[in-house]
């Protein structure tokens, strides 16, 4: 909350904290303190959605990367490992370079139909060779590489330059543009993902020593698994098709929250949610204001700014050990 | 009743690994499955334990298929200590054995005060109680085998199936550990290399020969020296002490007896 209301702050226009309390409590019908026009739309319609959104983006891409580290016994496991984020992108540019039923869905739409084909291809090929972590991992390779040729190929083929711009700068990820009813998707999306793989959290657990001792708890190994990997794809697949492919988050925050908190996932899930939107928020937050007035894809500054946070995390941990 | 296995064969891969192995342990008694590499105590184990289902045959539990039980109602009774499980994450000995729990858990989450008693009950029958928070990677072989075993107690299983568990012990930890698994009060199907310790601390043994039962019954008239030569394909002689243990000595195949 905090995050939020600090980072609303930031940016070219100055808003107080004052201001933003002022806004927040008129839109909530209780107070009706007059604030200027323009404050008052810079607040509530621009930044609050934004951080926000960027807030969901944070805790669902953690939470995706947490589950799926767990799930497939990889610490190398990120929301983006099934295809999701390649399926998005060849989505997003069969909808905006080519113009295939663009009006339909949008640029989102395409994206969140490309990455949910793609995963399905993905575990479809998974299963066809056997089912195993394994194969789950090489399916996911095979598919992300497949679909990321797609993409290049259908903008090499056939995009002009403004449109090859376009798409990359929606393919590093950004928040520009953001309204309430990406936010309600989002944020309804990550709570109630978030919730279901919180009730998982011991099956999670179960499955640190492999598949067979998480079935000898009494885990329904393939069910579990496959249920816990579409609602990560679900949860990931919505929030490539509002903010684009951000990348870092959902493979290093959990290894940061395992730091700090232990690998019980009852513990590490809620911890992953919180680091990922605080994170999320303060990136997008200086992504916007660094390079005033343009904006830095805030999938770039998730790596430059979160990369040097880790290794401080490992260094202070490789004292500790 | 017990856990049972009747006719039960797997064809895995293409190769008969199970071929109508039938398996009836006494409650409360310490069976050993015995045989070379390959003969088929590890597949026969995942049967079991239901990790595996039978092509052929049934495994029952009190009477009912393994296929019909949940795998949480079976983990409730049976308890497995398998081969080769590492992990890769940074986890505490207690939150191992704690692992053991998780099927006990009932629709409202878990039980702290009986989960805890059961934590430290199994860290105390493994002598695992002082290395309870530390880490599982810096644990030695053995310490991480009881720590799995450990866990495989805090499930409270009435059945308890453990494959080659006395790998990576030193002697003294594999004769405390066997001593361990006789005194609980649990039917224990244990598959073991090693013939000497088998016949000190198994009620009954099955031997297997390429997926089949070939010799069942106490140790003292399974493992004689003609049949350890025809399963093995080593000399043996088996000398047999005064509380009636018998005791393998082997022998090269090659090298031929001292007249």
């Amino acid at each position: 909350m905090a995050s939020v209301a600090g980072a609303i702050t930031l940016g070219p226009a100055e808003v107080s904290l004052v201001n933003i309390r002022d806004v927040l409590l008129n839109h909530l019908g209780l107070t009706d303190v007059p604030v200027r026009a323009v404050k008052e739309a810079i607040v509530w319609e621009e930044r609050l959605p934004r951080a926000l959104t960027a807030a969901a983006c944070g805790a669902g891409l953690g939470l995706c990367g947490a589950v799926l580290q767990a799930l497939l016994h990889n610490p190398l496991a990120d929301p983006f490992l099934l295809g999701i984020s390649s399926g998005a992108s060849t989505g997003a540019v069969v909808i905006g370079v080519l113009g295939l039923g663009g009006s339909v869905l949008g640029l989102s739409g395409g994206a969140f139909v490309g990455a949910l084909v793609a995963f399905g291809l993905v575990l479809l090929l998974a299963g066809l060779s056997g089912g195993g972590t394994d194969r789950v991992i090489l399916a996911g390779v095979a598919g992300t590489q497949f679909f990321a040729a797609l993409t290049s190929f259908a903008i090499f083929a056939f995009a002009d330059a403004d449109e090859t711009r376009g798409v990359m700068f929606w393919l590093l990820g950004s928040l520009e543009g953001v309204r309430w009813d990406d936010v309600l998707l989002c944020g309804v999306v990550v709570l109630v993902g978030g919730a279901w793989a919180l009730r998982q959290s011991h099956a999670l657990d179960a499955f640190a020593f492999g598949d067979d001792v998480a079935d000898s708890l009494g885990i329904p190994v393939r069910r579990t698994r496959l249920v816990l990997l579409g609602v990560t794809a679900l949860i990931t697949a919505t929030l490539v098709s509002i903010a684009g492919s951000i990348g870092f988050v959902g493979l290093v925050l959990p290894h940061a929250a395992r730091f700090l908190v232990g690998p019980r996932h009852a513990r590490l899930l809620p911890a992953t949610v919180l680091i990922g939107a605080v994170f999320m928020v303060w990136v997008d937050a200086v992504s916007r204001v660094a390079f005033q007035p343009t904006p830095l894809p805030v999938g770039v500054g998730t790596a430059l700014v979160g990369v040097p946070a880790f290794v401080l995390i490992l260094l202070r941990r490789r004292r500790v050990a | 009743m017990t856990l049972h296995a009747d006719r039960v064969r797997w064809n895995r891969g293409g190769a008969l690994v199970v071929d109508g192995v039938t398996l009836t342990p006494r409650p409360g008694a310490t069976v050993g499955l015995l045989g070379p590499n390959g003969s088929g105590k590890s597949s026969l184990l995942r049967l079991l334990s239901g990790t595996a289902r039978p092509d052929d045959g049934t495994v029952t539990l009190d009477g009912t298929d393994l296929r019909a039980l949940s795998r949480r109602s079976v983990a409730r009774t049976v308890a497995v200590v398998g081969q080769h499980t590492h992990t890769d994450v940074d986890i505490r000995v207690r939150d191992v054995v704690r692992l053991g729990r998780i099927p006990h858990r009932g629709p409202l989450g878990s039980r702290p005060a009986t989960d805890a008693a059961a934590v430290d009950a199994a860290l105390a029958a493994t002598g695992m109680t002082d290395k309870a928070d530390r880490f599982w990677h810096s644990l030695s072989g053995g310490e991480q085998q009881r720590a799995h075993i450990a866990r495989a107690l805090a499930q409270e299983p009435r059945e308890l199936l453990m494959d080659e568990p006395t790998n990576h012990l030193d002697i003294r930890h594999q004769l405390e550990l066997l001593e361990l698994v006789q005194r609980l009060p649990v039917t224990t199907v244990v598959a073991l290399h090693d013939l000497n310790l088998a016949a000190a601390y198994c009620d009954e043994v099955v031997v297997m020969a390429a997926g089949r039962a070939v010799a069942a019954g106490p140790p003292a008239q399974v493992l004689t020296p003609e049949l350890i030569g025809e399963v093995y394909g080593v000399r043996a002689t088996v000398l047999v002490g005064e509380d009636g243990v018998p005791t393998v000595v082997l022998r090269p195949a090659a090298v031929s007896a001292p007249a």
